[in-house]
């Protein structure tokens, strides 16, 4: 965790023990929990964090779920909780209807407006590449994890859906922030191992480099050609022999055939 | 009777055509004996693009095994199989134990290693990086086994979706060079091939997709026994042990099993769909002479791969293209999660699909990949050193030479040929006149035991004293080249045994890093299975293993089953099952002792037997989608009816 973000969360923490120690909302909060006016004015990293996690906490979130929290406006003295509110241990201890229904306003957004955070990221993305490229994903994922289970803890909790579905709801819910732990670690898992490996290419090419030379300097690079050279060059004589021994078995065959000749006539 | 002016007149014509006839035949029985095909039977496949579906990134597409090199022990015994079980011919037994035989048996490990290398090239353009394995094998030998081999690198434990067997060949016996026998010297490759999968990508020929002529028997008992040894292996809930020796290896150290009528078609057939193993013919391939003549100085030429690589290399991209991945890798990677994560291949086999088995099972294949990746580094390596390096220069030389020996010889032979046809027409109308007139006989006598007679004698004398000669300037140079080729195959022998030894070192150490990584991460599974669970068939009695879901130990849900009995029937299953027997969407092998390949269905069962709509794969048909009742074929049926299984 940085120290920004850890400083937020402290920030966030004052803010809500104060609301719980006063029993007072701030009303700012609770009327523009989730905007995009409120997120241009972040820096872009930051903006690019905010969507990216905004879109992994609804990840895979069905239509039914979102319509199982409580919905509408939250009602004036309630709070409301932005997104990294729920990062932090006392969200778990505020009212669960404020949490909720802020949950609900987070899912409903992120659905709603799908394309145009896509739009805003990839826009981020090209404007501010090294930016981007410098931003912990896994972390960004294991905030979206704490946040996805507050919610479902707090549906269990709260007690208020009456719906028989819910917990085969939650359930999928639950299964679907396994599935994006899982892919988590297999990401961590993943970036381990390729520089396991590629350290271990690197090592054994060294060795076996050193080794080629070893072996290019030991041995007389031009052996096999002057071997084959002979090897020609007596083949050829060789060659040459077998013409010479024709040549001398043709006269001798000329020798009888004359003779035979000379005997007819 | 003939008048002799009128058989003058029409004899002319004749005479020239049999001048044609004498010299083209003369030309091509003795020049021909040193010369190939130009063009491969693989020459004709249209090149493909790779369509690469399957669905797991751990598998290689292709690995390919041949001869590196040869353990001290087994030299003798392999030189004698070697003269024993020649391609082409029965070498005498007095020329079996010359000097020249085993020169001839090394050359064809030494030039197994260079002429490869073509073949991995090629193929490792065309398909993905990292893809293409290389697995050099030592050849070995035990009292009890014979001669065999095994690899030296750990390529064959990654899941491949077809293995490729290559290595060149050339005849034992030299003095039979005139007869044309398949040799590799020179412009002239022979190359052997066998392209095989796991036995569940066809099992109606164990998974043999391609063999050339000669190793067919030998290569058809290996994948049968490599399919028993599997079964065995997964009946008795053990890793799989058995480790193919090379086909070639397998071939020299058993005599072939005639009488046996395998499923057959020839390379290229029209009718590719039928299920029988392709036959390819021995091909003596005569490389471009142009390419050779400059080989040693321009190493980005290739002969071999403008005549027989890029059409063999296509053929294997087809292959690929037309089998299943996922089908042909299913067990391969089974049996790869099996040496690290035990529990996890039970799950694989049991198909479960539940998230904790998802989640472990990616971090299993990426661990697999790994090494892939790892081999694959190791494969180029190898390329560099041999084909690149100092080792390909070398042998780049040596053919070049032995080239240059085979024009020679055959320029020689083309001189040769045309006195002797001239001289032999000429013996022809000497003949002839003596027959029609005495006196005409005289005359022509008298003028053709001039400058004709002389040629045709000479001719003769001389042909003959070229097919000694040929026999020995073969010997002879081997002889000369020798040492050269023994040093050069002991040097390659010791930086193949020394790669190995810092190869396997460097596995080693990699493959327990990666382990421990591994290890420190994965997640317990939310599933278990039985281990003592019943799968059973109608028509077995003895019980068999199941792994998967087990309802009142039998077999029940999605898993995989397996009965063997003594007799050597056997019957494999993935799927749904119910009360022990194959019940749901599913795929079944039966095969029963004493027949040549398994019957597959796959689609509905019931009861154990097929029941809906199944897909039938029989030994040398076609497949055929067919309705059954109860396990009774009950007619034809449309393929859009048709459920298969889904791995």
């Amino acid at each position: 965790m940085t120290r920004a973000s850890s400083l937020r969360h402290w920030g966030a923490r004052l803010l809500l023990l104060s609301a719980l120690l006063c029993g007072q909302a701030p009303l700012a909060a609770a009327q523009g929990a989730v905007d995009f006016e409120r997120f241009e004015t972040l820096p872009p990293g930051e903006q690019y964090r905010k969507l990216s996690l905004l879109l992994l906490v609804a990840g895979g979130v069905e239509p039914e779920f979102v319509e199982m929290l409580p919905a509408g406006e939250i009602e004036a003295g309630a709070i409301s909780l932005e997104l990294d509110d729920f990062v932090t241990p006392l969200v778990r201890i505020v009212n669960q209807e404020a949490m909720l229904a802020s949950a609900a306003r987070l899912f409903s957004f992120a659905r709603e407006r799908q394309p145009e955070i896509e739009r805003r990221l990839t826009a981020i993305g090209r404007a501010h590449p090294i930016l981007v490229s410098m931003i912990d994903i896994d972390e960004i994922v294991a905030d979206a994890i704490i946040i996805r289970n507050s919610v479902a803890d707090s549906i269990e909790y709260s007690g208020r859906v009456d719906d028989p579905q819910a917990p085969a709801r939650v359930r999928a819910f639950r299964e679907r922030t396994v599935y994006l732990r899982n892919m988590m670690e297999y990401n961590q898992f993943q970036k381990k191992l390729n520089a396991i490996t590629e350290q271990a290419i690197v090592d054994l090419g060294g060795r076996l480099d050193a080794y080629q030379r070893m072996f290019d300097e030991e041995i007389d690079p031009e052996l096999i050609e002057r071997r084959v050279r002979s090897a020609e060059i007596m083949s050829a004589q060789t060659g040459d022999h077998f013409d010479e021994q024709a040549a001398m078995r043709t006269n001798e065959l000329l020798m009888m055939l004359i003779l035979m000749e000379s005997e007819v006539r | 009777m003939i008048p002799f002016d009128r058989l003058n007149v029409w004899m002319k014509p004749l005479a020239a055509l049999v001048a044609a006839a004498l010299l083209s035949s003369l030309i091509s029985s003795c020049a021909g004996t040193a010369r190939g095909s130009r063009s491969s039977v693989f020459e004709h496949d249209r090149v493909l693009p790779v369509a690469d579906l399957q669905m797991s990134k751990a598998n290689a597409l292709v690995v390919i095994r041949f001869p590196a090199i040869i353990h001290a022990d087994a030299e003798e015994p392999y030189f004698h199989a070697f003269s024993i079980n020649a391609i082409g011919g029965e070498v005498p037994p007095a020329n079996r134990t010359k000097k020249v035989t085993t020169r001839i048996a090394q050359s064809v490990i030494a030039k197994s290693n260079y002429f490869v290398m073509s073949l991995y090239r090629e193929l490792q353009k065309d398909l993905p990086e990292n893809t293409v394995l290389l697995s050099p094998h030592i050849i070995l030998w035990d009292r009890e086994r014979g001669i065999y081999s095994r690899p030296i690198l750990a390529s064959e434990q990654i899941p491949s979706v077809v293995t490729v067997d290559f290595n060149v060949y050339s005849y034992p016996d030299t003095s039979a060079l005139m007869d044309s026998p398949p040799v590799t010297f020179g412009d002239l490759v022979t190359p052997l091939f066998v392209v095989h999968s796991d036995h569940w990508v066809r099992p109606s020929t164990n998974g043999l997709l391609l063999s050339s002529e000669p190793l067919l028997e030998a290569a058809w008992d290996q994948s049968r026994e490599q399919t028993a040894s599997k079964l065995r292996s997964r009946l008795e809930f053990a890793p799989a042990r058995d480790q193919r020796p090379l086909d070639f290896i397998a071939f020299l150290n058993s005599r072939a099993n005639p009488g046996r009528s395998l499923p057959l078609k020839a390379v290229g057939d029209s009718g590719r769909d039928l299920l029988a193993v392709e036959s390819y013919p021995v091909e003596k391939i005569q490389m471009n002479g142009a390419l050779l003549e400059n080989l040693s100085a321009e190493s980005g030429l290739d002969p071999f791969a403008e005549s027989f690589v890029r059409g063999a290399a296509t053929r294997i991209i087809q292959t690929l293209n037309r089998v299943d991945h996922d089908r042909a890798t299913f067990f391969s990677r089974q049996s790869a999660l099996a040496r690290f994560d035990p529990g996890l291949a039970v799950a694989v086999l049991a198909q479960a699909k539940d998230e904790s088995v998802r989640a472990r099972l990616q971090l299993a294949e990426a661990l697999i990949e790994a090494e892939r990746k790892f081999l694959a580094a190791q494969a180029l390596s190898i390329y560099d050193g041999t084909y690149l390096g100092d080792y390909g220069v070398k042998m780049r030389q040596m053919i070049e030479g032995e080239y240059r020996l085979l024009e020679n010889r055959r320029s020689m032979a083309r001189k040769q040929n045309v006195t002797a046809a001239v001289a032999a027409l000429a013996l022809a109308g000497s003949i002839y006149g003596a027959t029609a007139s005495g006196a005409a006989g005289a005359l022509s006598m008298q003028s053709f035991s001039g400058v004709l007679m002389l040629g045709s004698i000479w001719a003769m004398s001389s042909t003959l004293e070229t097919r000694a000669e040929s026999a020995e300037m073969s010997e002879h140079f081997l002889a000369l080249i020798a040492p050269a080729l023994e040093r050069q195959i002991s040097v390659q022998m010791e930086w193949l045994q020394s790669k190995e030894r810092i190869t396997a070192m460097g596995f080693a150490e990699f493959r327990n890093k990666t382990l421990t990584l591994y290890q420190a991460r994965i997640r317990s599974m939310e599933v278990e299975f039985d281990s003592n669970c019943t799968f059973r068939h109608p028509a077995f009695t003895a019980p068999g293993s199941w792994y998967g879901g087990c309802r009142d130990g039998l077999a029940d849900q999605r898993g995989y089953g397996v009965i063997l009995d003594d007799a050597g029937n056997w019957v494999e299953f993935l799927g749904s099952a119910k009360g022990g027997l194959a019940s749901g969407i599913g795929a079944m092998a039966l095969g029963k002792s004493g027949q040549l390949g398994a019957a597959y269905f796959e689609g509905a069962f019931r009861d154990g037997r097929p029941h809906g709509i199944v897909r039938v794969e029989a030994p040398g048909e076609q497949p055929r989608i067919r309705a059954y009742v109860a396990g009774e074929d009950s007619g034809a049926a449309a393929a859009g009816q048709w459920r298969g299984l889904e791995l």
